[in-house]
């Protein structure tokens, strides 16, 4: 995993921001979602492009597992955007479990796991959102099983300290100021 | 729902060559992966041996993991058929999720067409 810098705004007593939109699920949505994301990240922080991207394609891949192995049609997933100024950038995906088919938080870590280890000539259309995408673009990756069903996916993208005095906009992925 | 277009033509430019150019145009995503594939499976079944496939993705801004996994199996079917796949003037932020998920150890990524003309 790699690590960013950077802070919410140059105001060290900045309160967190916390933003939830609540999707139906379907991926028709996808692209409006892609696009919130990276207008809230070009508009909210300093982050390079390539990092303003990396996240677009972070929240589309949680979003999408949700939508596709954590729901059933006609439902609604929960996705929120959570920042802490000068330390972290954290984005939740909650989902209620697919009917016939739910999968527990175990079993979402272990099948990522796998995938992680696989040849690249193993894997079938699916499995490198969550394994690669989300893994390697985010610091800290947390799954839970939610009391009445279904999983909550939280990623966290910690802000480093040292950069965080600079207001430069580089594109070095390593140096991102929010 | 996200927009794709595309466009399959066959390269003319060298004889001794067969090429098939894919030109891709906005995004390729969840909602509409699954409808372009069953073209570029089409595509494949019907080219000949040896044929290869440039994509340009000059104008192609979005490509997710479902997507990436199409590719892959393009690569599969493509070079079973003793041809070779490529892609052309990908945008930094789709050389980067090719990189991330490994893909560009398998697809060779070239900066000009022309470049993915020579090694096709």
């Amino acid at each position: 995993m790699e690590t960013i810098s950077g802070a919410i705004n140059q105001n060290n007593d900045a309160k967190p921001v916390e933003i939830k939109i609540e999707l139906p699920t379907n991926s028709y949505f996808m692209s409006g979602i892609r696009d919130f994301t990276l207008s809230l990240i070009e508009n909210m922080t300093d982050f390079s492009s390539q990092w303003a991207y990396r996240f677009q394609s972070v929240v589309d891949e949680l979003a999408n597992n949700a939508i596709e192995h954590g729901s059933s049609a006609d439902d609604k997933i929960l996705v929120t955007f959570f920042a802490i100024p000068n330390k972290e950038i954290q984005i939740i995906v909650e989902d209620h479990g697919h009917p016939e088919k739910p999968m527990t938080a175990e079993q979402v870590l272990a099948a990522m796991e796998q995938n992680k280890h696989k040849d690249k000539s193993e894997f079938s259309i699916r499995g490198r959102g969550l394994a690669f995408i989300v893994d390697k673009w985010t610091d800290k990756l947390e799954v839970t099983d939610r009391p009445n069903g279904g999983l909550r996916i939280a990623v966290t993208k910690y802000l480093n300290d040292k950069n965080f005095q600079t207001n430069d906009r580089s594109d070095d992925p390593n140096n991102i100021i929010i | 729902m996200a927009d794709i277009k595309y466009s399959i033509s066959d390269l003319v430019d060298d004889p001794s060559k067969s090429i098939k150019v894919v030109i891709l145009q906005g995004q390729l995503d969840e909602s509409n992966v699954d409808q372009f594939a069953p073209k570029i499976y089409e595509m494949i079944q019907a080219m000949p041996a040896q044929t290869s496939v440039i994509f340009d993705f000059q104008q192609l801004t979005y490509l997710n993991s479902k997507s990436i996994g199409y590719f892959a199996d393009f690569y599969n079917q493509i070079t079973a058929k003793g041809g070779k796949i490529l892609i052309a003037k990908a945008p930094n932020n789709i050389k980067d999720i090719l990189n991330v998920v490994g893909m560009d150890q398998m697809i060779t990524l070239t900066q000009t067409m022309e470049e993915a003309k020579l090694m096709a």
